[in-house]
C-alpha cells in the first residue's frame, strides 16, 4: 500500500472511533503504565489522529507510544468493531516511511539483515538445537519443520520436542539447513518493504528444499509465511500450518494415536494464535483428547485471554513493562495447577521467565512437548 | 506565570515523573468520550496520593491556574475538557479499594475503576450497587462527580444514593471529609451530597465511602417482545404498580432491536418494543417471580417471551440490550448518545416523540431505556462529525431533551451537564420557575472555590 492508501485507511479508523474508551478496559500495556492515557488503545488512536491532522509531528516520542504488544484484545472490546492493531501498524509504517525508527527497532532490523534473526546471534547458534537430535535430519523433503528464530534460539527444547513429535507421526521430516528469519519482526516494525523481501527469501528457501507442507511451532511465523504473505500477494504453493492446526487436522482424520497423561494443566492462549488467527477451540480439543489429563482454564482465555507481554516487539522496547505484563498473566493461573501449556515460543519465554522470577512451581511447556509426553506414556 | 514556568514548578513540587507536558500528552488529554469537544491543557499532573492533590491545588490557587480533574475521560458531555488550558489533574493512579463487610461499606480512592470496586465487593458476597455501562473503565471519582447511574438504577438510584462520605481537596489545599462512613448521619447540610454531581467544580474527590449490597442469590432474566410500544409501557407501569422490584428493567425500541439483530444475529423477532427484566431472590422463589413477570407481559400482549436462568442463555438475551450501542456503533461511524429522564407514565409519549423527531430530521434514532427509573438513552447514527447531517443530529438530540422537559422530565439523567447541556440546564430551571437555583449554585461554587479555578466553564458559565 502506498503512503496515500495507508493514510486513507487510517482515516477510516479515526472517523469510526467513538472515543468511548471501552478498549482501555483490557489493555495490558495501559495496566502496567498506571493508566496513563497515551499508553492505552484510545490514546494510540488519538495519537494517530493527531498525526493525521498534522497537529502532531512524526518523532520518537510518538513512535514509542505506538509500540504495544499488539495483543489485539482492544479490538475484541472495541465498540465499533475496529481491528485496531492494523491501525497501530499503519502508524508504525508511516513513521518508518518518515524516517522515524527507534534505535532498538533499528538494531533489530539490522540484526535480521546481518544474522537472519532478530536476536543478533550467529546463524550457527540458531541451528544448534539440531545437533541435539538423535540423528541428523534431512535438509530436503516434502514435510518440513520450521522452528523459527525464537523457538530455535530461546526454546530449543520445544524445537526438539516438535521435531520428534512430527517425526513420530509422519516419518520423514526435513529441517532447512540455515533457516532464515520469516520477516515478521520487520512487518511489526513498519518496514513492509523489508518484510516482503525477507518473507520471499524464507519461502524461496522452503521451496528450495522441496517443501510441500511446512509445520511450525511459532504462530508469528505462521502468520508471516502464510497469512500476511498471501494478503500482500506473495505467491507460494507451500501449505503452512501452525503445529496446533496440523495436529487438529490429524485428529479429525483419525490419524492421531491414543494420547494419555495423568496431569492437571492449564492452557495460555497466545494472542497471535487465538485472537489473530482465531485458533482457540483446536488446542482445547486436542488437549481434551488426552486421556487422564484435566484442563483447568485460566481466568481470561480464548478470545479474552490476557497477553504475556512478549508480542509486537514490545519486549525490545520496554523489557520491564513487558515482564510486568507476564507477571500479571501468572495471576490468572488456577490454583493447584503445576503445568502451564501454550503454543508460542515468545509466550513460553515470557511466562517461564516470570515463573522463575516469582519462584513458582510451575512448568511451562509447548503444546508439542505435552503431546510428545502423552504419546510416550 | 507562563506555561513553561508552570511545568517547571510542578515538576519541582511533585517530581518529574508525575508531570506530562509533551505535545502528544497534551493532545490526547484534550479529549473525552464526547467527540465534539476538545481542548489543550498546559500540562497533565498524575496524582498518586491526597498529598499530591493538595500540592497541586495550593499551587494552582496561589497562581490562579485552572485545574480540571479527570478520571478515565469517558464523560459524554465534555466534563474533563480543558476549555482554556490549565492543569489536567489525572486521578487514575489512585486506585486503592477497601471493603469492610462488617460495616457494609466500601472505601475507594478516586481513580479506582468502578468494575474493580464491584469485583472486590464480590469477593465477599456483596456488590457495588451502581453499574454504569462504562463501569469497566470509568473511575469512582468521575462517576461520583457526574452522579452516574446504571441498569440497577430503579432499585439503587445513582452514585449519590449510595454515598456515605467523601474526602475532597479544596482550592488552597484544604482537605475535608464530608459526611460519615455510616448509614445514618444528621449533620446539618449534607455537603457530601453537594459533591455528587458537582462535575469537578467544587473540589477534587480523592476517596469516598459507599454502601454495598448483598449479591443476589439467584437471578432470572425475561425478555418480552411487543408489537405495540404502548403495551410495553403499560407492562412496565404494571410491574411498578404491583409493587414488584426487579433488579433491572430495560426498554428497547424497534430500531435498537433491528440494529442489534443485524449485527449480532440473535434471532430476535420483528417487534416495535421489547422489555428486559432481571428478577432476583432465593432459588426457590425465582420461578414464581419469573411467572409473575411473564403473566404481566402476556396480559399486555407480548407475542414472544424468552426466559433464561443459565449464564450462557442469560448472556445471549442480555445482548438485545447490551448490544445496542455497539451495534449502532458498528453501523454508523458517529453516534450521538442522548440521556433524558421522564416520568414513567410518559414513556410512550417520549418514544413517540423520538420517532417523530427521527422522521423530522431524517436520522435513525434508537431509544433504549432504564425503564425502571424513566431514564431513556438515544443513539443517533450519523456518518460524520461535520456538515448538515451532524447539525441535524445535534438539533434532534436537543429537541428530545426539550420534549422530556415538556413531559415533566429532566434534560439530564446520569451523564451530567458538562459543556454540552449548559443551556439545557438553564432551560430546565426556567421551566421549573427556579432560575434562582442557578444563582444558588454559583454562590455555592464561590464558597468552595472563590477564585473559580476548578473545572471552569462546566455546568454553567
Ligand atoms: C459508551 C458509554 C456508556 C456510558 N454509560 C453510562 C452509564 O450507563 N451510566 C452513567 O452514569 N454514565 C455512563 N457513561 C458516562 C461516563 O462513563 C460516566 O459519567 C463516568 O462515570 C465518568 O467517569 P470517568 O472516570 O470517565 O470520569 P471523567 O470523564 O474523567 O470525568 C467526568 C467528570 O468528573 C470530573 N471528575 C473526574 N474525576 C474527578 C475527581 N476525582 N474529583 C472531582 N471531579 C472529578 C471531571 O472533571 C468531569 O467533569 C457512559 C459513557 C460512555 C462513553
Ligand atoms: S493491542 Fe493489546 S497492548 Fe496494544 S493497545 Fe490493544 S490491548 Fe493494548
Ligand atoms: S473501543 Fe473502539 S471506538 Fe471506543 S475508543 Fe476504543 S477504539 Fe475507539
Amino acid at each position: 500500500m502506498s503512503s496515500k492508501d495507508l493514510t486513507s485507511k487510517l482515516s477510516e479508523y479515526i472517523e469510526s472511533c467513538k472515543k468511548c474508551g471501552f478498549c482501555k478496559a483490557v489493555c495490558p500495556v495501559l495496566k502496567v503504565s498506571d493508566h496513563i492515557e497515551t499508553y492505552g488503545p484510545r490514546g494510540r488512536i488519538l495519537l494517530l489522529q493527531g498525526l493525521y491532522e498534522g497537529l502532531l509531528k512524526p518523532r520518537e516520542y510518538l513512535a514509542r507510544r505506538l509500540y504495544c504488544t499488539l495483543c489485539g484484545y482492544c479490538s475484541i472490546k472495541c465498540i465499533s468493531g475496529l481491528e485496531l492493531t492494523e491501525a497501530y501498524l499503519i502508524g508504525r509504517t508511516l513513521l518508518t516511511e518518515n524516517g522515524i525508527v527507534l534505535d532498538v527497532i533499528g538494531n533489530l532490523i539490522k540484526s535480521i539483515v546481518s544474522t537472519d534473526n532478530p536476536y543478533n546471534v550467529d546463524p550457527s547458534i540458531k541451528a544448534m538445537w539440531i545437533d541435539y537430535l538423535p540423528e541428523k535430519p534431512p535438509t530436503k523433503g516434502r514435510v518440513v519443520y520450521w522452528a523459527g528464530c525464537t523457538t530455535s534460539i530461546r526454546r530449543p527444547d520445544s524445537a526438539l520436542a516438535a521435531y520428534e513429535l512430527i517425526k513420530s507421526l509422519v516419518g520423514d521430516v526435513a529441517v532447512i539447513d540455515s533457516e532464515p528469519c520469516c520477516g515478521w519482526p520487520l512487518y511489526l516494525a513498519g518496514d513492509v518493504v523489508g518484510y516482503r523481501s525477507q518473507v520471499s527469501k524464507a519461502l524461496r528457501s522452503l521451496e528450495g528444499c522441496g517443501a510441500g507442507v511446512v509445520i511450525t511451532t511459532c504462530p508469528a511465523c505462521t502468520r508471516s509465511l502464510r497469512d500476511k504473505a498471501r494478503e500482500l500477494g506473495i505467491k507460494s504453493s507451500i501449505k503452512v500450518y501452525h503445529i496446533v492446526e496440523w495436529l487438529y487436522e490429524l485428529m479429525k482424520e483419525g490419524k492421531l494415536p491414543k494420547l494419555q497423561l495423568e496431569e492437571t494443566i492449564t492452557y495460555h492462549d497466545p494472542c497471535e494464535l487465538s485472537r489473530h488467527m482465531k485458533v482457540f477451540k483446536e488446542p482445547r480439543e486436542i488437549i481434551r483428547s488426552i486421556q487422564g489429563l484435566k484442563l483447568v482454564e485460566m481466568r481470561g482465555n480464548q478470545l479474552e485471554s490476557n497477553c504475556c507481554g512478549g508480542g509486537g516487539l514490545y519486549l525490545a522496547l520496554d523489557a520491564d513493562k513487558s515482564s510486568n505484563i507476564a507477571l500479571n498473566r501468572l495471576n490468572d493461573v488456577p490454583n493447584g495447577v503445576k503445568v502451564l501449556v501454550t503454543a508460542c515460543p515468545s509466550c513460553e519465554v515470557q511466562l517461564n521467565t516470570a515463573v522463575r522470577g516469582k519462584g513458582l512451581e510451575l512448568e511451562v511447556l509447548d503444546i508439542s512437548e505435552l503431546i510428545l509426553r502423552s504419546l510416550n506414556k | 506565570m507562563d506555561i513553561n514556568e508552570v511545568v517547571v514548578k510542578l515538576r519541582e513540587l511533585l517530581g518529574p515523573e508525575k508531570v506530562l507536558s509533551e505535545p502528544e500528552d497534551i493532545y490526547v488529554y484534550g479529549y473525552d468520550s464526547s467527540i465534539v469537544y476538545k481542548g489543550y491543557p498546559w500540562v497533565i499532573v498524575r496524582a498518586y496520593s491526597t498529598e499530591d492533590v493538595v500540592k497541586v491545588l495550593k499551587f494552582a490557587d496561589e497562581h490562579v491556574i485552572p485545574v480540571i480533574p479527570r478520571g478515565a475521560g469517558t464523560s459524554l458531555t465534555g466534563g474533563p475538557i480543558p476549555i482554556n488550558g490549565g492543569i489536567i489533574l489525572d486521578l487514575s493512579g489512585m486506585k486503592k479499594i477497601r471493603v469492610d463487610v462488617d460495616d457494609g461499606i466500601v472505601e475507594a480512592e478516586a481513580g479506582a475503576i468502578v468494575d474493580e470496586v464491584d469485583k472486590e465487593c464480590r469477593k465477599y458476597g456483596f456488590m457495588f450497587p451502581i453499574d454504569p455501562a462504562s463501569a469497566e473503565v470509568a473511575t469512582i471519582g468521575g462517576s461520583l462527580a457526574n452522579d452516574g447511574g446504571g441498569m440497577r438504577g430503579a432499585r439503587y438510584g445513582t452514585m449519590r444514593h449510595v454515598l456515605l462520605s467523601v474526602e475532597v481537596v479544596l482550592p488552597g489545599g484544604k482537605v475535608l471529609q464530608l459526611g460519615s462512613p455510616v448509614y445514618k448521619q444528621a449533620l446539618g447540610y449534607e455537603l457530601a451530597q453537594l459533591i455528587a454531581g458537582s462535575e469537578g467544580t467544587l473540589g477534587i474527590i480523592t476517596k469516598a465511602t459507599f454502601k454495598i449490597v448483598p449479591l443476589p442469590e439467584r437471578v432470572g432474566r425475561i425478555l418480552a417482545f411487543f408489537s405495540d410500544v404502548e403495551d410495553a409501557a403499560k407492562a412496565i407501569f404494571t410491574i411498578r404498580r404491583r409493587g414488584l422490584n426487579p433488579l433491572i428493567l430495560e426498554f428497547m425500541d424497534d430500531i435498537t432491536l433491528q440494529a442489534v439483530d443485524s449485527v449480532y444475529k440473535l434471532g430476535l423477532p420483528q417487534a416495535n418494543a421489547a422489555v428486559l427484566a432481571d428478577v432476583d431472590g432465593p432459588p426457590e422463589a425465582i420461578d414464581r417471580y419469573i411467572n409473575t413477570f411473564k403473566g404481566i407481559f402476556k396480559e399486555y400482549n407480548a407475542f414472544r417471551i424468552d426466559v433464561a436462568t443459565d449464564p450462557d442463555e442469560m448472556n445471549r438475551i442480555y445482548m438485545a440490550r447490551k448490544g445496542a450501542y455497539p451495534a449502532l456503533s458498528r453501523l454508523y461511524p458517529v453516534v450521538i448518545i442522548g440521556d433524558v429522564c421522564v416520568p414513567l407514565s410518559k414513556l410512550p409519549n417520549i418514544v413517540k416523540a423520538i420517532k417523530d423527531i427521527s422522521k423530522k430530521y431524517e436520522l435513525p434514532i434508537a431509544a433504549v431505556g432504564h425503564a425502571g427509573d424513566g431514564n431513556l438513552h438515544t443513539f443517533t447514527g450519523l456518518h460524520s462529525t461535520s456538515g448538515d447531517e451532524w447539525e441535524r443530529g445535534y438539533k434532534a438530540n436537543d429537541e428530545i431533551a426539550l420534549v422530556a422537559l415538556e413531559l415533566g422530565g429532566s434534560v439530564s439523567a446520569e451523564h451530567g451537564i458538562g459543556m454540552q447541556k449548559k443551556y439545557l440546564l438553564v432551560k430546565e430551571l426556567k421551566v421549573r420557575r427556579s432560575e434562582y437555583a442557578l444563582e444558588l449554585m454559583k454562590g455555592i461554587k464561590k464558597l468552595f472555590d472563590p477564585k473559580g479555578i476548578l473545572n471552569p466553564g462546566k455546568l454553567f458559565d
